[in-house]
């Protein structure tokens, strides 16, 4: 009796077991299909669209063929979300007409609807998203809504919220450099620098508080700005900020400065050398090389001989070399009260050149 | 005119055909290096068209290919910023023309236009 309920017992357990299996493989199957009819949909809806995109591009309206079926994929959201997302990359591929007849597209299938959905979102990205999409439409209508988001705890947001007031209102969008708090980095600097086309006559006074900004990212970057457009009435502003309590404040206003061109600059940078650090100090070095400014000679001879830093004395020995010391340099080298160390910078330095 | 493309990017390579067509010509789409180089050593190609960067074989490895089948073909370049030094190579094998992505399809024309008249 015993033996016949174990092997009851047996034989349920592994029916059991065979069902489960049966059970996972039709899941998989099942998964494995609904991936497939995804993926071939997806597909079908991107050859769609890539032809819905190309024909806009090299077509008039009157010209293009019957767009029935396109439209009526356009009532579906998820279509609608990949035409959008193609766009956006489209718009990046081409120049010209091309980019005014893809935002036509845009504007076309109302697509601005979904991109401001995105801006209600709540993770980060997808606003992000959003407002990436508006700025690449150029969708100017919705700049009151896009400023909101300057403020915006998430780097991500508040940074793609700073491009898109630059590239959709040019100069006039840098007003969020008044309140910006938090530091801009390098890489957002140049995305705002390559998006300001021109400044108007009226934006000295933004430009000068810029400049006595307590953000130092925000005086680094109106450098950057003062240096584009060649502001030459800011020299003195610029002058002044070589006594900045920033040291990479005062590094950029050295590259400024020899960007300014201005007679008096090798003067200037005399004058405050002494009272900088030592990393200023090799800036001015680099910028006194540069300019070949024969004034320059004694103060470069000065700290080839007695500045200790090594570094320092590379740049002031490759200033010398091309302000036409040679000579000298090579004296130098020659003379036995040198010592050893300068003898080895001074090769250092020119052991590309003599 | 037979012009044949060679360009991986779905998109500008629908666009490109679409413009050489409206303007009459025709047209042998590859979206691979490979694909391109046994094209132009079966058809007779008066033009190609062909982005730098591709799989299998790149824009610099199609012109190469042209040299070794003995075939005068002018080729328009594709190339993206940044890839200077691989267009002054490109030339040094025999490029015709290069454009600049993001690029303007109707100044491709103007440039295709231009070997035409040649």
């Amino acid at each position: 009796m015993g033996e016949i309920t174990s092997v009851h017992f047996f034989v349920l357990v592994l029916s059991g077991i065979l069902l489960l299996v049966v059970v996972l493989i039709i899941g998989v199957l099942l998964y494995g299909f609904f991936q497939y009819r995804k993926s071939v949909r997806l597909s079908g809806w991107l050859e769609n669209i890539n032809q819905r995109i190309s024909e806009a591009i090299v077509y008039d309206e009157q010209e293009q063929p019957d767009h029935h079926a396109f439209e009526q994929l356009t009532g579906n959201s998820s279509f609608r979300n990949l035409f959008l997302q193609k766009l956006v990359d489209s718009e990046k591929k081409f120049s010209g007409m091309a980019k005014d007849k893809i935002r036509d597209l845009f504007n076309r299938y109302g697509l601005r609807h979904e991109a401001e959905q995105k801006l209600d979102r709540k993770k980060a990205f997808l606003i992000a998203a959003g407002i990436q999409e508006l700025t690449v439409m150029d969708s100017r209508d919705a700049l009151p809504g896009i400023s909101g988001f300057l403020l915006h705890p998430s780097p991500q947001v508040y940074q793609e919220a700073q491009y898109a007031m630059v590239s959709l209102k040019g100069f006039e969008g840098l007003n969020f450099l008044n309140t910006a708090k938090e530091k801009i980095s390098e890489w957002q600097q140049l995305r705002l620098l390559f998006s300001v086309a021109t400044i108007p006559e009226n934006s000295l006074p933004a430009v000068r508080s810029w400049l006595m900004s307590s953000n130092d990212s925000v005086v680094v970057f109106t450098l950057k700005l003062i240096r584009k457009f060649q502001l030459l009435s800011f020299y003195p502003e610029v002058t002044g900020l070589l006594v900045h309590p920033s040291s990479e404040v005062r590094i950029r206003a050295v590259q400024t400065l020899v960007s300014l061109e201005n007679p008096s600059t090798m003067t200037d940078f005399t004058e405050v050398y002494p009272h900088q650090p030592s990393e200023v100090q090799s800036e001015i070095i680099r910028a006194m090389k540069v300019s070949k400014d024969k004034n320059t000679t004694e103060l470069l001879k000065k700290e080839l001989s007695e500045n200790p830093a090594s570094g320092l004395k590379v740049h002031a020995a490759e200033a010398l070399f091309s302000l036409g010391h040679h000579e000298y340099l090579v004296q130098l080298m020659r003379n036995e009260a040198t010592s050893d160390e300068l003898v080895q910078i001074v090769k250092y330095a020119l052991q590309e050149k003599i | 005119m037979l012009i044949l493309i060679a360009e991986d990017d779905e998109l500008i390579l629908k666009t490109i055909e679409h413009k050489l067509l409206k303007e009459g010509h025709e047209v042998i789409l590859t979206r691979n290096g490979k694909e391109a180089i046994e094209k132009l050593k079966e058809e007779d190609v008066d033009l190609a068209i062909t982005d730098i960067m591709m799989p299998f074989a790149s824009g610099i490895e199609i012109l190469s290919a042209i040299q070794s089948i003995g075939k005068k073909i002018p080729v328009i370049m594709l190339s993206s910023m940044g890839q200077e030094e691989v267009v002054l190579n490109a030339f040094d094998l025999g490029a015709s023309d290069f454009i600049v992505k993001p690029f303007s399809p109707n100044e491709l024309m103007l440039r295709v236009k231009r070997f035409m008249a040649k």
